[in-house]
């Protein structure tokens, strides 16, 4: 009985596009976070719509749950295939489909790369916003699924601001256009529904996105701080200036120290206590008068010294090394957690110091590189996963950071997603009603839960109490 | 099926392991590497290969078939090295699995016995292989590789499309053992002349001497040097490699001793590669050898060019040959050279770093694979249209010259060296 | 039988648990439907009993802010209940650190502005436009209503309050900047025109007010001839005025204007604004608008009902020719050039204007979408045509999931029953 489903979907798409040894499934075991692993039952790998559509409608005939993966680069286990489901790999369908300079859209297959997007509108002076560190790896349809940010975001939005409009397999196995190429929308929002919505509540298999003009002109700064709280405090002045830079970055000293000693390199000063990284961009007057303000703020907060980027590669550098930040942390240790929430911006310094406490009281080795204009903090603690130990105290440091985040107003995560990582904090955040009004969305889209389950919301009671603090207006006590 | 759950060693499975601890599994390797982009499958991507190999060091998966074609599916390219902010050493790990995979006696087919016999009994034997290229000559020669063509199999077609026409007999002669610094002398220099290069390629050896020397080096070519052992090591045969290795150390130190060279150049990237990383095979003995070892075109360029320089009006596409630019990180140094002939125009086509597919005995051993490498390159070369297409790299040579011919290219392809040299000829 | 009998028990309920001050009889035939009650619950428990019990007696409500927008969408005839809004008023709270804010649904839009402009001495703006003095803040949510400032009110929302049809409070998103914590619920409820909960309050992102702001006028034939102005890089907002439209525009400002204009607020860091003006001032017939605010009385135009309305969505490249389109069929047309966002206006009254003239704007705005590879929808017209048409373009493709939303979030139709797209 049990290979007829394998069988049949080689009939879909050709039987060298479907994994089913041993081997093969082991390796997608684990998206970006290596910690959280489960053996797909086979991976499958369409070429386009119509067979993802048959790829649907054959594991719902077989009762046999679905996850959809673009390039695995995810930070939350959102794409491991739970309850022995298949993997649909997206990685084929990469093409561009069409590429309007004058309407300044794009419309993509979710297999295409983030980065790639970028450079093939860039001729036409125009670049697709959203850059998140893995830009050059992830997909834009795993970018969908999870309303994946960057550090352009503070300025430009999310992956949410711009997806004009979505070609979605529902879990029945019918295909459905969402929105429209203006962006316009008429009756509810699907698309604001589906970006963010973790890959359960359908496959996407086209994309409309928004392309933005290059901005005139763009300088990137570094600032060059002793200790990485009076970095945080310049951002706090920025941000209460009503100043919007286009990026405003935190890098700590570990890893300054990792990624100096790696390919990206970029002659970051390696004694520094932090650099905060500021980029402005507009019309060229505009931005020379914010380059300005950026030095004075960040004078003001002691800053030791003030760079800018001398040239665009010099600039290409500076964030070549933020985005490789993360895989550099690699050289102090064989596994990383990149932890993902945010706090209100003016609660910065305060919250990394706590978070700096509950690394050091635990025993680990963590860091800090993150998008301080968003209040979106990225403690990484490095570690060996064998080490059953250590593990535990991560995991231990880890919800600590968390709570402590959400008792300041925060939330569990900012870029990341949920997925397996975090489901049973979701409960820290959102009472049972909250929850119950996520539960009647999917139910909307997936009544039987053969898209991606085990996602996103809690399984266990452990953590789910509901959260008498989690309201709105009666949690303002804040400052 | 006897062989589906052989595995390596211990001791090479615990080096195995501690080289796969340095992948934090961020994935930023994927997009460059031209078989995931090929086949979108993660097993097929730098990051799964580690995955794969981690899983056999600790003793998840069997060292079987399904490795086996990964590790074997690979080019090798090293373009994950470049992209990896963690410094996974990824062609280290590739070759202690291919040499853990041939151990295991995963690769028992014919092909394979055919290639280890060419690679351990032809190409490293300078006598043979230049009697065997000798015989191919008169085969090109009388057509009888046409008549040959409709006998065998259609597989041999490919490997036929690879082979150049061997160069006539004037440019396969030994180069002489030293040629005199010309004008100022700035120093002395050995040439690593390497086996394929004199047979295949002697004008790119000459141009090179010719190119130092007249640049005011003096150019020695020690004796008993030879095959580097790149491609037996490629293909698994690490001990066999080693051996090679071991007497190119040898044929070399007695220029080396007493610092009587300022380095020992080398014209194909695929041998710098190996002499570069010398002492990963041979440790600290190797050192002294690995230490000087640079490409032409980063000697050139660092000890900066002296002119005058004629003018070429050509439009160059530049293609980085994987094994200098990934794993010997030299990429501006032979665009600058190029650049600086006057009238030269550098072309850019996309993804110039990515591999054309050649990697060694790859177009023979993967065609398939080789091919859709292939035809990504040449579709970004068409589309710039250049009079040349220039690359370090023997075996780049061959391909990209097996593709400029199969696309109907009007291109030129030639060693980035004989471009210099027809500038500085007067 | 009247109004009130129906739901006569009901209003004994609703008399006890939100005291009677909050709960009046009336008898009023509005949006096709006999209201015997008008209830203002107050936030939290007091909204969530009304909706329980609303829910218990299975009697719909027509939910209602300032009224402002009540035009929009189809009539609810089923609606027995009138329910207010005005009474939500959470503690507002303006972080102007942040630049963040938590306001109540019920509040005036225009008031919370001002408030929000005072508290933080000029320095943030609510990037909402309001269509009406009286409009609420929920209602520009919940109607998803687009000024010519901000088009999309989705962007500035970052969390909400909303009581669902249970009676259930929820929360969704929350106060900080970045969040995808759980389903982006607050898209779904923006611009769900009340028929999914009922939004008591929100947390906006806010936007720093600009340095400096001067507003052009000139004429322009040609929408898309407007569509590079209105990208320039300090444009904040640019609109495109057909001859109609520009002379109204000019009767406001007491002065003579002829000819199809486009009228740009340039806004933003002061040395930017002033180079952009550098350049208007030497375009041909530009003139600086110097008195008067006529991006308010753009809003204020915008909010202003004219018996027939419709909002086109258009790709840059076919602005031209959707205006054109639209002109033919008899409208008077606004475009936001840089949104590909374009408002056609039929002046209408019932009695005196024919079917043909409902019949022709809606060809109209349908080849339009077409051309524009956008869509549509009705934004105003009289009970009787919203009563009988589709007001939201062609929404079939995606009934099935509306409905599905609909039948989760409110399984027993209490809520604005059959005001959204498909009668939903």
């Amino acid at each position: 009985m049990a290979p007829a489903l394998e069988d049949e979907l080689r009939q879909v798409v050709g039987s060298s596009h479907v994994l089913s040894r041993p081997e093969e499934l082991l390796v997608y075991e684990a998206d970006g976070l290596t910690h959280h692993s489960a053996t797909p039952r086979a991976v499958v790998l369409p070429a386009d719509k119509t067979e993802v559509v048959q790829i649907v409608k054959r594991c719902r005939a077989h009762g046999v749950p679905f996850v959809p993966r673009g390039a695995g680069t995810g930070l939350s286990g959102g794409a491991l295939a739970l309850d022995g489901g298949v993997v649909i790999e997206c990685a084929r369908m990469n093409r561009i489909l069409r590429i309007d300079p004058e309407d300044r859209i794009a419309v993509v297959q979710p297999g295409v790369v983030n980065a790639d997007l970028s450079k093939r509108v860039a001729p036409h002076g125009l670049f697709y916003a959203p850059d998140p560190s893995s830009q050059q790896a992830c997909t834009l349809g795993g970018n969908v699924a999870e309303n994946s940010g960057g550090p352009h975001t503070l300025k430009y939005g999310t992956t949410t601001n711009h997806v004009l409009a979505l070609e979605l397999v529902l879990p029945d196995g019918k295909l459905v256009q969402l929105g429209s190429a203006t962006g316009m929308t008429v009756g509810y929002d699907l698309v604001g529904a589906v970006v963010g919505s973790e890959g359960t509540l359908g496959v996407v298999t086209e994309a409309t996105m928004r392309l933005s003009p290059i901005p005139e002109r763009v300088e990137t700064l570094l600032g060059i701080f002793g200790e990485v709280v009076s970095a945080c405090r310049a951002v706090g002045r920025m941000i209460r200036s009503g100043l919007v830079p286009a990026a405003l970055e935190i890098v700590d000293r570990r890893t300054i120290e990792a990624v100096e000693a790696s390919v990206y390199a970029a002659g970051l000063p390696t004694d520094a206590g932090a650099v905060l990284i500021v980029e402005v961009d507009g019309p060229a007057p505009a931005v020379a008068r914010q380059v300005e303000r950026v030095r004075e703020h960040c004078v003001a907060e002691g800053a030791d010294q003030v760079q800018v980027a001398r040239d665009e590669a010099e600039r290409q550098r500076f964030w070549r090394a933020r985005k490789g930040a993360f895989g550099a942390m690699g050289r102090l240790a064989p596994d990383l957690y990149v932890h993902d929430a945010v706090v209100p911006r003016r609660k910065l310094p305060e919250i990394l110091e706590s978070i700096c406490e509950i690394g050091d009281r635990h025993g680990l080795r963590l860091s800090n590189v993150f998008h301080a204009g968003d209040g979106n903090l990225h403690p990484n603690i490095s570690f060996d996963r064998r080490d059953a130990d250590e593990m535990a105290r991560v995991l231990a440091a880890g919800e600590e950071i968390l709570r402590t985040c959400v008792e300041a107003g925060g939330v569990i995560s900012g870029e990341h997603g949920i997925g397996t990582e975090k489901r049973d904090f979701m409960g820290l955040l959102y009472s049972e009603a909250d929850l119950e009004a996520m539960k009647k969305l999917r139910a909307a889209f997936d009544p039987t839960l053969v898209c991606n389950p085990g996602k996103l919301f809690p399984t266990t009671r452990f953590c789910v109490e509901a959260n008498p603090k989690a309201r709105g207006y009666d949690q303002v006590p804040l400052g | 099926m006897a062989m589906s759950d052989a595995q390596g060693s211990p001791p090479q499975l615990a080096e195995l392991e501690l080289g796969t601890l340095d992948c934090v599994h961020c994935g930023l390797c994927l997009s460059h590497c031209p078989t995931y982009r090929v086949t979108g499958r993660e097993t097929s991507s730098p990051r799964g290969r580690v995955y794969l190999m981690r899983g056999v060091a600790e003793g998840r998966i069997p060292l079987g078939a399904a490795v086996a074609e990964e590790a074997s599916l690979c080019l090798g390219c090293r373009a994950c090295e470049t992209a990896c902010p963690s410094g996974v050493q990824f062609g280290s790990l590739l070759e202690q699995t291919r040499a853990a995979v041939s151990d295991a006696g995963l690769r028992s087919g014919l092909a394979a016995r055919l290639e280890r016999l060419a690679l351990r009994q032809l190409v490293p034997r300078g006598l043979r292989l230049h009697v065997f290229v000798a015989a191919l000559a008169w085969v090109q020669r009388l057509r009888l590789d046409r008549l040959a063509l409709l006998l065998l199999p259609p597989r041999f077609r490919e490997i036929h499309a690879l082979l150049p026409p061997v160069p006539p007999v004037s440019q396969r002669r030994p180069l002489p053992r030293s040629f005199p610094a010309r004008g100022e002398p700035r120093g002395r220099v050995a040439l690593f002349e390497g086996c394929l290069m004199p047979e295949l390629f002697g004008a790119v050896n000459r141009a090179t001497a010719e190119v130092l020397s007249q640049q005011g080096f003096e150019v020695v070519v020690p004796a008993g040097q030879g095959c580097c052992g790149a491609l037996q090591a490629h293909s698994g045969d690490l001990e066999f490699a080693k051996g090679l290795a071991r007497s190119n150390v040898a044929a070399l130190a007695p220029a080396i001793e007493g610092d009587a060279i300022d380095a020992v150049v080398v014209n194909s990237a695929g041998c710098g590669a190996v002499l570069r990383e010398l002492d990963h095979w041979l440790g600290d003995e190797a050192l002294p050898l690995a230490g000087r070892v640079r490409d032409v075109c980063e000697f050139l360029d660092e000890v900066g060019l002296r002119g005058p320089l004629e003018p070429l009006p050509l439009r160059v596409a530049y293609d980085d040959p994987c094994h200098l630019v990934h794993a010997q990180g030299v990429q501006e140094a032979p665009r600058r050279l190029l650049e600086a002939i006057p009238g030269l125009e550098i072309v850019s086509h996309e993804d110039p770093s990515a591999c054309c597919g050649a990697a060694g005995t790859y177009n023979l051993t993967q065609p398939e694979m080789s091919r859709a490498v292939l035809t990504a390159k040449m579709d970004a070369l068409a589309s710039v249209a250049p009079d040349v297409i220039a690359s370090g790299n023997p075996g780049c040579l061959m391909q990209l010259r097996a593709g400029a011919a199969e696309r109907g290219l009007g291109a030129r392809v030639l060693h980035p060296i004989q471009l210099l040299a027809q500038s500085l000829a007067r | 039988m009247s109004a009130a009998a129906d739901v006569g028990s009901l209003a004994e309920g609703l008399r006890r648990e939100l005291g009677a001050p909050a709960v009046e009889e009336i008898e009023l035939d509005l949006e096709g439907a006999r209201l015997g009650l008008r209830i203002a619950p107050g936030p939290g428990g007091a909204l969530g009993a009304a909706l329980r019990l609303l829910g218990e007696a299975a009697t719909p409500a027509l939910v209602r802010g300032g009224g402002t927008r009540s035009a929009f969408g189809h009539p609810v005839p089923r609606a027995r209940v009138l329910l207010e809004t005005r009474a939500l008023l959470p503690p507002t709270v303006v972080d102007d650190e942040d630049g963040i804010a938590y306001l109540p649904a019920g509040a005036a839009l225009c008031d919370l502005r001002e408030h929000v402009r005072k508290v933080s001495e000029g320095r943030w703006e609510i990037p909402l436009d309001p269509p009406g003095d009286s409009s609420t803040l929920g209602g520009c949510l919940a109607a998803a209503a687009a000024g010519p400032l901000h088009a999309a009110p989705r962007d500035a929302v970052l969390g909400l309050d909303v009581t669902l049809a249970s009676g259930e409070p929820t929360r969704c998103g929350g106060r900080v900047v970045k969040n995808v914590a759980g389903y982006d619920l607050a898209k779904l409820y923006v611009g769900s025109l009340g028929t999914l909960g009922v939004i008591e309050g929100a947390w906006l992102r806010l936007q720093p007010a600009p340095e400096a702001r001067e507003v052009w006028w000139a004429p322009v034939d040609d929408p898309r001839q407007a569509l590079a102005a209105a990208r320039a890089a300090s444009t904040r907002v640019a609109a495109w005025l057909s001859r109609e439209v520009a002379a109204e525009l000019g009767a406001e400002l007491g002065e003579n204007r002829a000819g199809p204009a486009l009228l740009v607020e340039l806004a933003g860091d002061a040395p930017a604004v002033e180079a952009e003006a550098r350049a208007w001032a030497g375009r041909a017939g530009a003139q600086r608008l110097e008195q008067g605010d006529p991006m308010a009385w753009l809003r204020a135009r915008q909010g202003r009902p004219r018996g027939l309305r419709v909002r086109v969505a258009s790709l840059a490249s076919a602005l031209a020719e959707v205006a054109r389109i639209l002109e033919e069929h008899g409208a008077q047309v606004l475009a936001y050039p840089a949104r590909g966002e374009l408002h056609a206006d039929v002046d209408f009254s019932p009695g005196v204007s024919g079917d043909a003239t409902v019949e022709r704007i809606l060809r109209g705005a349908r080849l339009a979408a077409r051309a524009g590879q956008g869509d549509f929808v009705v934004e105003d017209a009289p009970l009787a045509i919203r009563e009988v048409r589709e007001m939201f373009g062609d929404p079939e493709p995606r009934l099935a999931l509306f409905r599905a939303l609909k039948a989760q979030y409110d399984p027993r139709g209490i809520l604005n029953p059959g005001r959204q797209a498909g009668r939903v």
